[in-house]
C-alpha cells in the first residue's frame, strides 16, 4: 500500500499562524499526530497556549512565539526563530481569519485597514517570510484558509469577501510563481462553521443550517485531515487550489 | 465519528467500495490505494482480464477485491453490478465513478463528428456515472450513509479544442456532483469530484487528444497515477465527511492559471494616473 504512508509528516517542521481556539489546538494536534513538530505564533500566550499543548500531547515538540504580525520584521524574526529552534521549516498553515459583517456604508477607513491587516496582510507576511526559506531549500507546503466568500457574495460581507478573494488570488498566483521551486501553495475554503460545538438538533432551528445540504455547520475537526494531506509529500501535484469543505453550501442553487 | 476524523482519517477497514474502470490507468491506481488503506473493493469494467489483474495485485498485498464485469452504459448491467457488490459485501459505502472513455475522443473537427460518436462519448463519460449513482443511492440512503466520488477532468472546467463529447460530459460530471450533493445530503450521502490534470495512462496513450507535455504544466511534470491514491483515500474516509458538492483538483497547477502560457511572469511597475 504505497501511497498512504505519504500522508505522514515525520521529520517535518510546521508553523501555525494566527491561531485562535479551537482552530489552533485542532490543527496543531492533527499535524503533530501525523509526526510534525509544531511552532504556534500568536499575539499572546493565551492565544497559542492550547495549541502548543495539543502538539505536545500528541508526543511532538511544540513551541510558542509571541509577536505582532502587523510588523514585517517581527514576522521575519519569528520565522528565523522557528528554523533555529525546530531545525527547519517545511509547512506553513495560516489559520482562518477574523469574521466581520457590516453594511458597506458603515465600514470606516480604519475598519477596512484592520480587516485587511488581519485577514490578508498578516498571512501574506507569513507566506513571504516562510516562503523565502522554503524556496531556498526547494521544498515547502503552504496552506491558507479562506471562506466561501472568496467565491460568492453576501449582503454585509463586502469587507470580508474582499479579503478572502484577495488571499485566494495570492494563493493561485503564488502557486504558479513557485511551481518549479518545490513549494506548493493551496487553500482550504470554509463554509459556515460552529466553534461552540452545538448539537446538530439545536443547529437545525436555524434557517441557515436547514439550507445546507449536510444540515449542520462544520467543526474545525472537519478540515484537520485535509490540512495534513495538503501539508504532506502526497500533495506534490496539487497546487494553486482552494478545496472547499462547506457542507454543500456552494453546490446549492 | 468526530474521533474517527482525527484519529483514523485514512483507515478504510470495513469500508466497501465499488470502483468502475478498475482495470487500468487511474482506476487501477485508486483501487490499489483504497485497498491498501483497508477497503474492500469491487472492481467493475467491461473487460474481465484487466480487472482480474488488478484484483490479484490487491489480493497479493492482503486486500479483498471482487471482480464484476459490467457495462456502465447499460442500466440493467449497472443494477446487476450493484446487486452483486451488495450481496457479496453486505453493504456498499463508497462509489468511485471512474470509468470513462478517452479513446476516440477529441481530434475530430466539429463538422465531422457523427451522431453516434456524440452519443457514445456522452454515454461513456456522463450517462454511465449517472446510472451508477442512481443504482447505488437508494441503498446508501437506506443506510443513511454513503460517499460518491466522481472523476471529472480539467476539460470539464475549461474548453478543449476539437474535443466536444469529452469536455461536455466531464463538465456534466461536475454538475452531477453538485446536484447529487444538494439532493442527497439529507440522506447522509456526500458527492465530490476529483479533477485530475494530465496523468499519462493506457487511455491517453491511445487517444488523439492534444495533451500537453510536462514542460507546459506549472510544476514541470505530468502526474503519476499513484498520486491520485491519497486523494481517493481521503475522499472515501471519514476525514472528508463535511465536504460535498465540491471538486478536488490534482493537476500540477494547470487550472490555477490558464490566462497566459506556462511560465509567463511579467514584471511591470505600478502605473499612476
Amino acid at each position: 500500500m504505497p501511497p498512504v504512508p505519504a500522508f505522514r509528516l515525520d521529520g517535518k517542521k510546521a508553523l501555525l499562524t494566527g491561531a485562535t481556539e479551537p482552530w489552533g489546538s485542532v490543527i496543531a494536534h492533527a499535524l503533530a499526530e501525523a509526526g510534525a513538530d509544531v511552532a504556534v505564533a500568536g499575539r499572546s500566550h493565551e492565544d497559542t497556549g492550547a495549541a502548543v499543548q495539543a502538539a505536545r500531547a500528541a508526543g511532538r515538540t511544540g513551541i510558542q512565539l509571541q509577536l505582532n504580525s502587523d510588523l514585517p520584521e517581527e514576522v521575519e524574526q519569528a520565522v528565523r526563530q522557528v528554523v533555529g529552534e525546530l531545525f527547519g521549516l517545511h509547512i506553513l498553515v495560516n489559520c482562518p481569519g477574523a469574521g466581520y459583517a457590516r453594511p458597506f456604508g458603515q465600514i470606516d477607513e480604519e475598519s477596512w485597514q484592520r480587516v485587511f491587516e488581519l485577514n490578508f496582510l498578516a498571512p501574506m507576511r507569513w507566506t513571504r517570510a516562510a516562503g523565502s526559506h522554503m524556496t531556498a531549500q526547494r521544498y515547502g507546503r503552504i496552506v491558507n484558509f479562506v471562506s466561501v466568500l472568496a467565491e460568492r457574495g453576501m449582503a454585509n460581507g463586502t469587507a470580508l469577501s474582499a479579503t478572502q478573494a484577495a488571499l485566494r488570488g495570492l494563493t493561485q498566483s503564488l502557486a504558479l510563481e513557485w511551481a518549479r521551486s518545490g513549494v506548493r501553495v493551496n487553500a482550504i475554503g470554509l463554509g459556515w462553521y460552529d466553534l461552540a460545538d452545538q448539537p446538530a438538533e439545536a443547529q437545525l432551528k436555524e434557517k441557515l443550517v436547514r439550507f445546507l445540504p449536510l444540515r449542520r455547520k462544520g467543526r474545525p475537526v472537519d478540515v484537520a485531515s485535509l490540512v495534513v494531506l495538503l501539508a504532506s509529500d502526497a500533495s506534490d501535484f496539487t497546487t494553486g487550489q482552494t478545496i472547499y469543505v462547506d457542507g454543500g453550501a456552494m453546490a446549492h442553487a | 465519528m468526530l474521533h474517527d476524523q482525527l484519529a483514523r482519517p485514512l483507515d478504510l477497514a470495513g469500508t466497501n467500495v465499488i470502483l468502475t474502470g478498475g482495470g487500468s490507468g487511474l482506476g487501477r491506481a485508486m483501487a490499489i490505494a483504497l485497498a491498501g488503506a483497508g477497503a474492500n473493493v469491487a472492481l467493475s469494467g467491461r473487460r474481465t482480464a484487466p480487472l482480474e489483474a488488478t484484483a490479484r495485485q490487491i489480493q497479493a498485498a492482503g486486500g479483498r477485491a471482487l471482480v464484476v464485469t459490467a457495462d456502465i452504459t447499460d442500466s440493467a448491467s449497472v443494477k446487476a453490478m450493484v446487486d452483486q457488490a451488495i450481496s457479496d459485501f453486505g453493504k456498499v459505502d463508497v462509489l468511485v465513478n471512474n470509468a470513462g472513455m478517452v479513446r476516440g475522443q477529441g481530434g475530430v473537427a466539429l463538422w465531422d463528428i457523427t451522431d453516434d460518436q456524440w452519443r457514445a462519448g456522452i454515454e461513456a463519460n456522463l450517462t454511465g456515472a449517472f446510472f451508477c449513482a442512481r443504482a447505488v443511492a437508494r441503498h446508501m440512503s437506506e443506510r443513511g450513509r454513503g460517499k460518491i466520488i466522481n472523476v471529472s477532468s480539467g476539460y470539464g472546467l475549461r474548453g478543449a479544442r476539437d474535443n466536444y463529447m469529452y469536455a461536455c460530459a466531464k463538465g456534466g460530471i461536475v454538475q452531477l456532483t453538485r446536484s447529487l450533493a444538494v439532493s442527497l445530503g439529507r440522506y447522509g450521502i456526500t458527492s465530490n469530484a476529483i479533477v485530475p490534470g494530465l496523468f499519462p495512462t493506457e487511455g491517453t496513450a491511445d487517444s488523439a487528444m492534444e495533451l500537453p507535455s510536462g514542460e507546459f504544466i506549472p510544476v514541470g511534470r505530468v502526474g503519476d497515477p499513484d498520486e491520485l491514491g491519497p486523494v481517493a483515500v481521503w475522499l472515501a474516509g471519514p476525514g472528508s465527511d463535511y465536504m460535498t458538492g465540491e471538486i478536488f483538483v490534482v493537476d500540477g497547477g494547470g487550472l490555477a492559471g490558464g490566462i497566459a502560457p506556462t511560465g509567463h511572469a511579467p514584471v511591470a511597475e505600478l502605473a499612476r494616473g
